[in-house]
């Protein structure tokens, strides 16, 4: 890509800006010298590192129980798995370093939701919202 | 230009991830700001290992969709610390409550 927003055409890299078609798998966080890797090696990769990026955030937001963690660590892979390509589409960084990072923002994000979701209380939400709504209604005088 | 560039991108990153991974009470903050602060990361990373791919950057060629990540991230950010400073704000008791604590 260069300053005008064009993606390049040439195989190595832009003299301006480095990107190129191919600059996901090229990335000098993603550099694979070697041949490129087939399908199923880059799925594995994709799920190891977010199965690696879930437990670093599981270990920063630690979880009293076993199940809980395991939930959590089952959902941050399964995050990672899903989201890791869009994350490298959107930031060109390589698949596992993408991976690795989907699995540990979406795990925190995801902890977050779920303790959001633990702390909300439907009927104090409600009785709330009826409050403000009754507060928005004009008031009406006694005697009227 | 590199070594301040590279020193402000990491100092965004360190804010960050203390952000994302501080516990609660240390830092609480919301969900907004915990996305925003994720995405922000991920631009950061991203400009970063440019910055040292190119040693020096000569013009804002950062590939669009990576900028989009970075300017999503830093409008939830805001929004997330707007959200909480108007809570913060009700919780003193408005604009009287805030200036008897001044």
């Amino acid at each position: 890509m260069d300053e005008t927003g064009e993606v390049c055409d040439t195989v190595s890299a832009h003299p301006t800006c480095g990107y190129t078609r191919t600059h996901v798998a090229n990335t000098s966080l993603g550099t694979n010298l070697m041949p490129p890797p087939n399908e199923i090696q880059v799925e594995c990769q994709r799920l190891a590192s977010g199965i690696v990026g879930s437990a670093v955030s599981l270990l920063l937001h630690r979880r009293d129980r076993f199940w809980l963690a395991l939930t959590h660590l089952v959902l941050g892979a399964a995050t990672a798995y899903c989201l890791g390509p869009a994350v490298a589409q959107y930031t060109h960084l390589g698949v596992a370093v993408s991976g690795f990072l989907a699995g540990l923002f979406g795990l925190a994000v995801i902890g977050k939701a779920l303790d959001m979701l633990d702390a909300f209380d439907a009927r104090v939400a409600v009785a709330e919202l009826w409050a403000a709504l009754l507060r928005c209604l004009p008031q009406r005088k006694k005697g009227e | 230009m590199f070594w301040l560039s590279g020193a402000s991108l990491l100092i965004v990153m360190a804010g960050c991830l203390a952000g994302v991974f501080l516990p609660a009470r240390y830092y609480d903050d919301n969900l907004f700001q915990r996305v925003g602060m994720s995405g922000l990361f991920m631009f950061s990373l991203a400009r970063f290992d440019q910055l040292v791919r190119l040693g020096e950057l000569t013009g804002n060629c950062v590939p669009v969709s990576t900028q989009l990540c970075g300017h999503v991230g830093l409008a939830m950010l805001v929004l997330g610390t707007a959200w909480k400073a108007r809570a913060d704000y009700v919780t003193r008791g408005g604009i009287s409550g805030s200036l008897r604590r001044c």
